[in-house]
């Protein structure tokens, strides 16, 4: 127990329990840079607590000044003299080592759109615009099953049959397939702006969302200006998703 | 603590265990399911492939390979039963996991419930197929891998003719891979033992030898268990196929070109070659520009890349079931594979079309073709292709049981504005393209990647080999004197 009641034992113990809960207590795991960050904190208000008095400053010392100089530490010295100068050593070499990573493709994922498009030599006006077959609730069923079609002939090989951007080929794409499930794609934008992305496809991005790298099609030269609505009513209606709506007039 | 106590909460601890046992989704009872409720959720998530009545002709089926399977005739490939109807957990392993290399994914977003409930429906169309009870496969006892296993599984391989759909290194590339339909009359490839990622009934131990115990149904895939010479060969068989290839690609998402200081073999097969670690990249279909390609046939390239002082040269080994050149009256096309990099650094991050280019930005294509060797290309899109006047490149290539390997060289500067020149440690973009012409590829019909990243590396340098000594040495020296101070003090 006299371990225990060593101020130096204290500390390494505060410490030791401090970076379990923190590496393994946080879930998803925190950064390394946060654990840091966090790690620091707590070596400051140990040593704010051990420094308290000079008592307890010389007693939170003595361990560590008595390996450095008392004559029957001779061993634990040379030691701590061999290994923490390997340990500085390692860590250099896994720097010095490292390979280099793919620079990240930084882009922006959901760019303004524009305020009107040239569909097949037709002006159509994206801003303001909402889907028109939502007026027609009669056919609602026929439109959503001519969507579901349309999807599965053509957008299903990227985006998926669960609509959640896993399809054959996606694992290969980056910029990846949009996931329609996920409450942070469609569900954050007007139906417009699906018309304005499915229509023009990866080239017709602005530059700002890397047009190189998409592998998304312009829809335009496939899909009729219906179709593309049909398809877009499947997306919302299978997912569960609802449209963002337009702002209304003030 | 009371012994009741103790009694309640042993009753809990072995609840618990028993809820992670039955978790697991191998150990999950099989559970009886709704069929009527099945109906509604196949009708929503399955149609599209199956069809409605469950012929495999939904409006998807024409674009895909393999074709969706026709629930009508009972016929399951992938089952552990010794006679022909699958066990209901069969289906539901199905259903959860997926099929690789097929367009049946994996349900495993939906409840266990909702999947019982499928098994139910797709039995019920052809539920006479099922009155028979699943008999249970028994395999022979396990044996584990060993050199001596897997020479007797490669014998074996012989022995069964295994190497006459799947080729004799296991490409599936065998000699009767042309004439092979399965019951249904479609075409079916054998499969390639060295891709087990792409294995359709998944690629364990246990999987792979019921299958060769069992066979697939409805396919040329025979059940071995009585062709072999002893029971326990379906084990040495299994060993032998793992011993095939990686269980996984390990896709890379960097190519890194290796810096040497001598001559570059120009021999694909040298063992120069073998020294260096691939850089695995998926290949995949191109479906924007008419015709599309859904299914493509190379699906994957190693690259091992090298440069000197003077040129830089890439070796690729790709798949290709058949070795074609260009046959129009038979309708096939020569094999081909590309490279692809901006002509000229680009400002910042842009850079042309990843899909060759457009009319505003061209790109550079290095390309080997089968019968044609190597040639270099301006490209503005995919069908607007001029080759460069005055050739740089060179290239030699091999083809043997089902696999090409190529190298392709280049001199590392170039003076034309329509070459790129690689420099050491500049991020370089570079795409690739594939063409498998005896499966009727050419044109725009090819499999291909965006956009990823080449890198040559730093010249040989001892950098990780002096740094970290002299780190070692600084930190000794501080210790000491921290010593050293405080004996003085003391």
């Amino acid at each position: 127990m006299n371990l225990f009641r060593s101020r130096f034992a204290q500390a390494v113990v505060v410490l030791v329990i401090a970076f379990v809960i923190f590496r393994f207590g946080i879930r998803p795991p925190a950064p390394w840079s946060v654990l840091t960050l966090y790690m620091a904190i707590v070596l400051l208000a140990v040593l704010i607590y051990v420094s308290s008095d000079s008592d307890s400053w010389r007693e939170f010392m003595r361990p560590i000044r008595s390996t450095l100089v008392a004559p029957d530490k001779r061993l634990a010295r040379l030691v701590l003299l061999i290994v923490v100068p390997l340990l500085f050593g390692y860590y250099a070499y896994t720097q010095a080592a490292a390979k280099p990573q793919a620079p990240p493709e930084l882009r922006a994922v959901h760019p303004a759109p524009p305020g009107s498009i040239q569909f097949r030599g037709k002006e159509i006006q994206i801003t303001g615009l909402d889907n028109p077959l939502r007026k027609d609730q009669a056919n609602f069923k026929k439109h959503f099953a001519a969507g579901a079609e349309i999807y599965i002939r053509n957008c299903v090989y990227c985006h998926g049959d669960n609509l959640d951007g896993k399809g054959h080929f996606a694992f290969g794409f980056n910029p990846p397939p949009a996931n329609f499930q996920d409450p942070g794609t469609i569900a954050m934008l007007q139906e417009a702006f699906l018309f304005w992305r499915i229509a023009k496809g990866g080239p017709g991005l602005p530059k700002e969302s890397t047009p190189w790298n998409s592998v998304m099609p312009a829809w335009e030269d496939r899909l009729t200006e219906e179709q593309i609505w049909q398809v877009i009513i499947y997306l919302y209606d299978a997912t569960g998703q609802h449209p963002r709506r337009w702002e209304s007039e003030h | 603590m009371s012994p009741a106590g103790v009694g309640g909460r042993l009753a809990r601890g072995v609840t618990l265990v028993a809820s992670i046992v039955f978790a697991s989704p191998a150990l999950v009872a099989a559970q009886a399911g709704n069929a009527m409720a099945g109906k509604a959720l196949y009708e929503l998530r399955c149609v599209g492939c199956h069809g409605e009545k469950g012929d495999g002709k939904g409006p998807a089926a024409e674009l895909v390979v393999p074709k969706p399977r026709d629930f009508t005739t009972g016929l399951y490939k992938i089952r552990t039963s010794a006679n022909k109807a699958p066990t209901d957990q069969d289906l539901f392993r199905i259903i959860t996991d997926g099929m690789p290399g097929t367009s049946m994914p994996s349900w495993a977003v939906l409840p266990d419930k909702e999947r019982w409930n499928l098994v139910a429906y797709v039995k019920a169309f052809a539920a006479d197929k099922f009155k028979e009870a699943p008999k249970k496969l028994e395999l022979p006892k396990d044996v584990a891998s060993s050199g001596e296993s897997i020479k007797r599984g490669k014998e074996m391989f012989e022995a069964i003719e295994c190497h006459k759909c799947h080729g004799t290194e296991g490409r599936g590339d065998g000699p009767s891979r042309a004439e092979l339909k399965d019951e249904w009359g479609h075409p079916i490839a054998p499969a390639n033992l060295t891709k087990r990622w792409t294995f359709r009934g998944g690629a364990s131990r246990t999987e792979i030898a019921t299958r060769l115990a069992a066979g697939v149904l409805g396919t040329p895939m025979p059940a071995f268990i009585d062709s072999v010479e002893k029971p326990e060969d379906i084990w040495h068989l299994t060993n032998y196929i793992l011993s095939l290839g990686p269980d996984s690609p390990g896709y890379a998402t960097l190519v890194t070109v290796t810096a040497v200081s001598d001559a570059i073999p120009d021999d694909p097969s040298a063992d120069f070659w073998k020294k260096l670690t691939p850089n695995n990249i998926p290949l995949l279909g191109q479906v924007i520009v008419d015709p599309r390609n859904f299914n493509p046939s190379v699906d994957l390239v190693s690259v091992r890349a090298v440069y000197n002082d003077k040129e830089i040269a890439f070796h690729l080994t790709w798949d290709d079931p058949t070795q074609s050149t260009a046959d129009p009256g038979k309708k096939l096309f020569a094999d081909a594979i590309s490279l692809q990099f901006p002509p000229q650094p680009t400002p910042g991050v842009e850079r042309p079309y990843f899909l060759m280019g457009d009319a505003s930005d061209a790109v550079y294509l290095l390309r080997w073709e089968n019968g044609k060797g190597v040639t270099e290309s301006t490209a503005n899109g995919p069908t607007k292709i001029a080759a460069i006047q005055g050739a740089e490149a060179t290239g030699k290539a091999v083809y043997a049981n089902g696999q090409y390997r190529l190298v392709m060289k280049r001199p590392l500067v170039s003076k034309s504005e329509t070459r790129p020149t690689f420099a050491p440690m500049v991020f370089m973009p570079v795409a690739f393209q594939a063409w498998d012409g005896g499966a009727g590829e050419s044109g725009t019909r090819m499999s291909l990647t965006s956009w990823y990243y080449l890198r040559l590396e730093e010249p040989q340098s001892g950098r990780r080999f002096v740094i970290p000594p002299v780190v070692a040495i600084l930190t000794l020296a501080v210790m000491l004197l921290v010593v050293r101070v405080a004996n003085r003090r003391a």
